[in-house]
């Protein structure tokens, strides 16, 4: 079954582009072009995620989300804004959205972004331990192993490869790695990223026929089992 | 000077002269009413107590000789009344006349012993007489007064010079109000005139000094600071928007002309592809550059205080630090860190990290050996951050002018970077009312480095 998308965006091209963009990646997209009639579509239909932009026509982004919350709706949101700004973006998440993306933005990023909301849905039960293919992460113990060989990970590089294994399968961009492993939650417009993951790379890959930590061209990494 | 009469009216120094006026003229009006009521009864006291006095003369006249001894001395003293100030009369028990200048007895003055007022026509003229009458032991009437139309016209002077004192007061009160006021319109219309061709465009142009320090003129000289500094802000904007326009135009120029050859050209799909591509990275710098801009004017309008929190720079430091040693370590430079927990300021993490995530990333950029050092120190009661290098340093002249915007000292702009790095690190200095400081690198073995250091004078630890 295809994921159902509720785009609520008022800009005609952005919100077209956008349809366009997941309809490629595989997604079905219903668009409502104001807050109002949003809402009414969110409550009505069930979706699998809601991407809100916060400047809309009749009622904005976040009261639809604060809407939704407040009757009990866990539906992931990813919210679109206009507005770059930390503080802007902490408003955002507090109303209740999931993920907050600053226009404008890249179409891999907010593909990436979904992929991940739309997965963290799924497995919520704690875990003691991670697995992918056989690279095996023990969270109490702090220890990694592939194939039952011993990986020595600096205490960062620990955190960066738990994230990754955490959206094994699926592309990771920088500035998710920077949020969620750095707690930056700006663009630094540079690529120290790239270096830390060909570090970790060199720790987890070398010697094995099977490179797990792969770069997608254009998006950012991602980690697969095969 | 049109339309000065009709808005004088509304003028504050015409409103308070009209109101200073009324007060002063209220106050004439007492003073003046209560001195012309203690003269008026003076007065007629006086001219009682000379009746009175009179009349006793008389009764002494008639207790020594009786009525003939009265009679004779009457008629002597109306032989002495050559002016006719005085009204004597005696008169029989039926009121009928037997002696004196007055042709009949009073109609009012029925009883005796009782003050009376009456006017008198003699020669030709109106006396105003003031008397007393009493009765005799043999039953006559006998009746004394004065003129007292001196008094009355003393005081009929003193109300009119007063009225015309009131008069004057309110007249020069008005008036000088008036002129007081005109005068202030006319400053304040230089200055609204100033305003208004200030206006128009020509932000050169100052406010007039008179010259005389008053408060005009210091107000006309805030007035001329404040537009020395919009103006330096419009220079330094317009700055800006030029270097904004040459640093927009050739990526797009660019763009602009490889998309249109590959539109028209024959390029297969994977030529296709690459102009793509290179249209898309392109973009990214300009988004680039327009996310940097944005952070700025972030930092500089202050809005992010409001979320300003407890911080450790020390904190800071080491997160960034843990970011940029691969990095440091891979183009084989050594990175240290020192300093200690504690440094805690009241202040906004993420932009702090921007901050220093530039310093370090430009230090990075233009060290090609050595060291980079970040130093975290408590100095004074503030905390200094600094991020020191053996790179190529900037020279002391131009220390200044690459905290402005798009400047890099590379006039041929090869290095990658759109010249906003330590603009935006300037702007969240500033948003934390800190100081930053360019220096010579006071690491030993540096013969040219920089380092950059932002003080903060405010700590809380």
């Amino acid at each position: 079954m295809l994921k159902h998308i509720l785009i609520i965006e008022d800009d005609p091209d952005l919100a077209s582009v956008l349809t366009m963009g997941l309809q490629d990646a595989g997604y079905k997209v219903t668009h409502a072009a104001d807050g109002e009639l949003g809402l009414d579509m969110a409550q009505k239909d069930s979706f699998d995620a809601l991407i809100v932009d916060r400047m809309l026509p009749k009622c904005d982004g976040l009261s639809v989300i604060t809407e939704l919350r407040s009757k009990g709706d866990q539906t992931p949101v990813l919210i679109l804004s206009a507005l770059d700004q930390v503080d802007d973006r902490v408003t955002g998440l507090r109303a209740g959205g999931d993920d907050y993306l600053p226009k404008p933005y890249a179409l891999a990023e907010l593909l990436a972004r979904l992929e991940a909301l739309l997965r963290r849905n799924e497995t919520t039960s704690p875990q003691t331990k991670l697995r992918v293919g056989d690279l095996e992460m023990d969270l109490i113990a702090r220890t990694v192993t592939r194939a039952g060989k011993d990986i020595d990970l600096q205490p960062r590089e620990f955190t960066l490869l738990e994230y990754l294994i955490r959206h094994a399968g699926q592309t990771v961009t920088r500035t998710m790695l920077l949020e969620g492993v750095w707690d930056f939650h700006f663009d630094p417009q540079t690529n120290v990223i790239d270096v830390h993951i060909s570090r970790l790379r060199q720790k987890i890959d070398k010697g094995f026929s099977h490179a797990m930590l792969q770069t997608v061209r254009g998006s950012g990494y991602m980690i697969k089992a095969s | 000077m049109r339309g000065i009469a009709p808005r004088f009216f509304q003028t504050t120094a015409f409103r308070l002269s009209l109101l200073y006026v009324a007060l002063f003229g209220i106050s004439m009006i007492a003073v003046l009413g209560s001195i012309y009521i203690a003269t008026v009864n003076n007065m007629i006291r006086i001219a009682d107590e000379t009746v009175e006095r009179e009349l006793d003369d008389l009764l002494l006249e008639y207790k020594r000789g009786g009525t003939r001894q009265l009679q004779k001395t009457i008629e002597s003293r109306l032989r002495g009344d050559q002016l006719g100030g005085w009204v004597y009369l005696l008169a029989d028990s039926a009121y009928r006349p037997v002696l004196g200048n007055m042709p009949s007895w009073p109609a009012q003055a029925t009883k005796t012993g009782r003050w009376l007022r009456f006017t008198l026509a003699r020669r030709k003229d109106q006396y105003t007489m003031r008397a007393l009458s009493v009765s005799l032991s043999n039953g006559q009437l006998l009746l004394v007064g004065m003129d007292i139309r001196p008094a009355e016209k003393f005081t009929d002077t003193m109300i009119k010079a007063a009225l015309w004192g009131l008069a004057l007061t309110l007249l020069l009160g008005i008036g000088g109000g008036y002129l007081m006021s005109r005068n202030m319109l006319r400053r304040i219309d230089v200055l609204n005139k100033g305003a208004e061709r200030i206006m128009r465009g020509n932000l050169s142009l100052r406010m007039p000094l008179v010259g005389s320090g008053d408060e005009f003129d210091r107000l006309a000289t805030t007035l001329n600071s404040m537009l020395n500094e919009i103006e330096r802000l419009i220079a330094s904007i317009r700055g800006v928007t030029t270097n904004l326009a040459h640093d927009m135009r050739s990526p797009l120029t660019r763009i602009k002309s490889r998309l249109e050859i590959a539109l028209t050209g024959q390029g297969d799909a994977d030529k296709l592809r690459g102009e793509i591509s290179y249209a898309i990275s392109e973009s990214d710098q300009l988004l680039a550059t327009f996310n940097a801009l944005l952070s700025i004017a972030e930092a500089e309008g202050g809005s992010a205080r409001a979320n300003m929190k407890h911080v450790d720079v020390w904190e800071v430091a080491q997160d960034v630090t843990d970011l940029y040693q691969p990095i440091a370590e891979d183009r084989g430079l050594e990175m240290e860190l020192v300093g200690g927990a504690g440094a805690v300021i009241t202040g906004h993490r993420q932009l702090l990290l921007q901050a220093l995530l530039n310093l370090v990333d430009n230090a990075i950029k233009y060290t090609k050996s050595g060291k980079i050092q970040i130093a975290v120190t408590r100095e004074n009661n503030g905390v200094s951050l600094s991020v020191s290098d053996t790179g190529s340093g900037i020279p002391a002249d131009q220390r200044a002018k690459v905290l402005e915007q798009f400047v890099r000292l590379d006039p041929a702009r090869t290095t990658r970077g759109n010249g906003l790095g330590l603009s935006l690190v300037a702007a969240i200095a500033r948003l934390h009312e800190a100081e930053m400081i360019l220096n010579h690198s006071s690491l030993p073995a540096a013969d040219t480095g920089l380092e950059v250091k932002i003080y903060f004078p405010k700590g809380t630890g």
